[in-house]
């Protein structure tokens, strides 16, 4: 029963968070310059035009307008392209796209940095610490389209170890599509890397003075088994937190990211339909982006509740 | 004993001599032969812009319209000297005064849906590019009509901006003769007729099914999804399914047409592709980027906004840039219908803050040249007098004589440029040089398909001061006419043509009576020197009231690697080649892939 209460309360959560975030974004989108009545017709009448806002709900004030927007999407609509065609199709093809690249990312991001922040704070202070930390955060401090541009023309074009830019789908070609997805995943993995490893180094060294760690090493458990069995877990909080957290900014990174390796994703065409005022689209797009943030919150507090029982109780 | 040595060393040389011949016929003979080009393969082809769809008021972008000129065939088409010669067509003529015009269809084509190309498929396309097929410009109304597809009229389905209908309102009638003519009776003289029907490459021959009632599954705003916008059925090498345009509109997909029309050297069939993948790129290092690596075959680029592209590619040694003329000009288009571009001194200033030799040096690298008119010496029209070229002196009088009559403190402006980086700086770096003259100019980001959409919008609406677009172009002037001329002479008769406020093609909406007397006046005359004296009159007259200035010619290019041959050599039927790059890109029907 409280289990049900915790999980009605953390959906109910979710839901408000969610409203809040799309009504702020429709009233934005709504004060964005141009009228979309005269964008569909130019030439419409005064009493056409009026048509056309009512159809789109235009006319509404801010409220009246975002419930209809809400009763459409939770019926599965979408909207649509000012400029024709519907939006759900686009969004339908988009996701996948960009969520493989977020999760490839965040695999790739993990297991580089958990070994590295383990190891890092287990050789503290070592030169392996000093030129682990230097380096990562040389690469960090650059901006990540940056990098893009130079993996892309250095490894993609000039060593033509793989393709420079472009997708296709996992399903298509399974060996082509990891080929694709490499340059653009390291690219946006150069930011994580440097800040969970830093993250993680600082919980290890923490962890590495409990008592509990000095009782293992009394009784003479091997450094390996200390570390990635009694202090990798309660050290992986933090970077658990990290992690979900910068979904948010993957999603924001892949925008650019997207655009620079050609890949049909939800940031390419986010950047589309600004640069082309498509009002519903971008309300749209926003929605699902502000879903999957939530998702991959509520995902990593379960899984954090699941590795670290002292939240559990913390909450309890 | 001599004599043989003498003997031995002639029969030496002779057989040397015999050896060397035979090498060189050899040789001469390989040379000769024409390497077979290969059949089969898929080719990936990157462009800058996004689909709008394939209805004929879809205004793509000219990057674009490649994939569409893979589909769809034009009634006439450029040769590589400028002539404007029949394609679709088998003839055209009019009579003395130009005023009537009989085109005569090829025979013995058919569109890949398996309908023929004939009279009464031009009949049905010229229907739809005049807006007759719609059931009068608003949504309810085409709602009510029966066997109307609203997509193919001007204002509904895909795009909402349309140019053709405008093209054509100088068509008092347009009746068919027999079954391969058709007669277009024009309300004003056109001598250069036959360049509006190529139409700068955009007017393609549609299967009359894109038009078909039964492909009109509704009307209502929100449920667009009009066939004609997904879907382009035309005569030409290739051919594409209903769901070959992907969701975004970012990739199109064409396959071998296997009944077209058009032959090869060796009278084998074409096309030699299998297929062909267009995607859309917008950044023009990634384009490079794709060639340099092989995995893109072919990428548009334009010389305007991607010059150090077209440069960087023109260093890699397996990559070939087909590049055209540079007579393509882009205007920075003055909107003359509000301030602050409703004054001159305004304009002018704006015209005399431009440094067109630096820009040309900082933005193109070189490869483009600064103009001294708003067209370049190629057009028929160049005349470099009353054309406002930089100088900061005589700017900052403008400006002073502009805020004066202004009543402000500052010019201040704002003009959209694609959100494209290189496009982006070229339009800072016109800001920074007018920043210099104490001009102010906002450099907005906005997709090029949507600066199309506001462009075209109502003379009341277009938000808009000024507008950094590319619509002129040489060598002829029928393509040019539609963007420059007013209507506020009335040569239109808008309340019987049309919607009854169409000037949405005049982009600087400027009301100057005389420029269009003067504009008029030249079209009507048989083309010749008498002719372009007469276009020069009109340009020097534009250029007097700034109505737009420019800043370079403007190149397109399209770049293949080592892979590709054939990509302009297709001779046309009419005799010539096709020009090798248009705006519309390269034709494919002659073009294969090594494996």
């Amino acid at each position: 029963m409280k289990k049900l209460i915790n999980i009605l309360t953390r959906l109910s959560r979710v839901a408000l968070i969610l409203m809040g975030a799309t009504f702020l974004v429709s009233i934005l989108v709504r004060q964005l310059p141009g009228d979309v009545a005269l964008l569909i017709n130019p030439v419409a009448s005064a009493a056409e035009r009026d048509a056309i806002r009512h159809e789109l709900g235009l006319d509404r004030n801010y409220f009246s307008a975002y419930l209809m927007w809400l009763s459409q999407i939770l019926r599965g609509d979408f909207g649509i392209f000012i400029f024709g065609g519907k939006v759900f199709p686009v969004i339908k093809s988009a996701i996948p796209a960009t969520l493989q690249l977020i999760f490839y990312t965040q695999i790739l991001a993990l297991v580089i940095a958990i070994p590295l922040g383990v190891l890092s704070a287990f050789k503290q202070g070592t030169r392996f610490d000093k030129l682990t930390s230097t380096s990562l955060f040389s690469l960090a401090s650059f901006p990540n389209f940056g990098i893009g541009l130079i993996l892309a023309v250095v490894v993609g074009a000039n060593l033509g170890i793989v393709p420079p830019s472009g997708y296709i789908r996992i399903t298509e070609d399974l060996s082509q599509h990891f080929k694709l997805m490499l340059l653009p995943v390291l690219t946006l993995a150069v930011g994580p890397i440097a800040t969970y490893t830093r993250l993680l180094r600082a919980e290890v060294i923490a962890t590495l003075r409990e008592d509990y760690v000095l009782l293992a090493k009394s009784k003479g458990i091997s450094d390996k088994r200390i570390l990635f069995r009694h202090v990798l877990r309660p050290s992986s909080t933090t970077l658990m937190t990290s992690a979900a957290l910068s979904m948010g900014n993957l999603i924001g990174g892949a925008l650019i990211i997207e655009i620079i390796f050609v890949i049909p994703g939800l940031g390419t065409q986010l950047a589309k339909a600004i640069g082309t005022r498509e009002f519903f689209a971008i309300q749209s797009y926003v929605a699902i982006i502000a879903v999957f943030f939530l998702i991959f919150n509520s995902v990593v507090d379960s899984l954090i509740n699941a590795v670290d029982p002292r939240t559990r109780n913390r909450r309890a | 004993m001599k004599t043989q040595v003498r003997k031995k060393y002639i029969s030496k040389i002779g057989i040397g001599i015999a050896l060397a011949l035979g090498a060189s016929i050899v040789q001469v003979g390989s040379v000769q032969a024409a390497p077979t080009p290969t059949r089969g393969g898929t080719l990936s082809v990157a462009i800058t812009d996004y689909m709008v769809g394939f209805c004929p008021n879809d205004t793509n972008s000219n990057s674009a319209l490649m994939p569409v000129k893979q589909i769809g065939e034009t009634l006439f088409e450029q040769r590589a000297d400028g002539l404007v010669v029949p394609f679709l067509a088998e003839s055209a003529s009019s009579n003395a005064d130009f005023t009537s015009w009989r085109i005569k269809t090829r025979t013995g084509i058919k569109f890949s849906n398996g309908e023929k190309w004939d009279a009464d498929a031009l009949m049905i396309n010229m229907k739809a590019a005049r807006g007759q097929l719609s059931g009068g410009g608003s949504a309810a109304s085409d709602s009510a009509t029966s066997k109307v597809n609203p997509a193919a009229s001007l204002f509904h389905g895909a795009k909402y901006g349309g140019l053709a209908p405008v093209a054509w309102a100088n068509a008092k009638a347009v009746t068919k003769v027999d079954d391969v003519t058709v007669q277009f009776d024009l309300k004003r003289p056109n001598a250069g007729f036959k360049e509006l029907l190529y139409g700068s490459g955009r007017t393609f021959m549609r299967a009359p099914a894109m038009f078909l009632p039964e492909n009109n599954p509704g009307t209502k705003l929100a449920d667009i999804n009009y066939l004609c916008s997904k879907q382009m059925i035309g005569t030409g090498p290739f051919k594409m399914a209903i769901d070959g345009m992907s969701a975004d509109k970012g990739t199109v997909t064409v396959t071998k047409n296997e009944t077209y029309w058009r032959k090869d050297a060796a009278s084998a069939k074409l096309p030699y592709l299998d297929k062909i993948v267009f995607t859309t790129t917008k950044d023009a290092g990634t384009r490079v980027n794709g060639l340099k690596a092989k995995t893109t075959d072919m990428a548009w680029f334009t010389g305007n906004s991607e010059s150090q592209a077209i440069l960087r590619a023109q260093k890699i040694k397996s990559v070939k840039v087909n590049l055209s003329s540079a007579d393509f000009y882009p205007q920075l288009w003055f909107v003359e219908n509000k301030a602050p571009f409703s004054t001159l001194s305004c304009r002018q200033a704006v015209s005399a803050g431009l440094d067109r030799a630096t820009f040309a040096a900082k933005r193109t690298g070189g490869l483009l040249k600064p103009l001294t008119s708003i067209m370049g010496d190629g057009s028929p029209g160049y005349s470099s007098k009353n054309f406002i070229t930089y100088d900061a002196t005589k700017a900052k009088a403008y400006l002073a004589e502009c805020i004066k009559a202004l009543g402000t403190t500052e010019l201040a402006f704002s003009a959209p440029f694609d959100t494209a980086p290189e496009a982006q700086k070229n339009g800072q770096e016109m800001a920074a040089q007018l920043a210099k003259i104490g001009i102010k100019m906002t450099v907005l980001a906005v997709e090029t398909s949507s600066i199309i959409t506001n462009v075209f919008a109502s003379s009341a609406t277009t938000g808009y001061q000024a507008v950094w677009f590319q619509v002129l172009e040489g060598p002829g002037m029928q393509f040019n006419s539609l963007f420059m001329a007013s209507t506020s002479n009335g040569y239109y008769d808008l309340s019987a043509d049309l919607y009854g406020s169409l000037n949405t093609l005049n982009i600087s909406r400027h009301t100057d009576k005389d420029f269009d007397t003067l504009w008029f006046a030249a079209r009507a005359q048989k083309p010749g020197k008498a002719q372009n004296d007469a276009y020069k009159l009109a340009i020097e007259r534009w250029q007097s009231q700034s109505h737009s200035t420019s800043i370079l010619g403007v190149a397109f290019a399209v770049a293949t690697t080592d892979k590709i041959a054939g990509a302009c050599g297709l001779k046309l039927l009419s005799g010539g080649t096709a020009r090798c790059v248009s705006n519309g890109g390269i034709s494919l029907a002659g073009v294969s892939k090594s494996k």
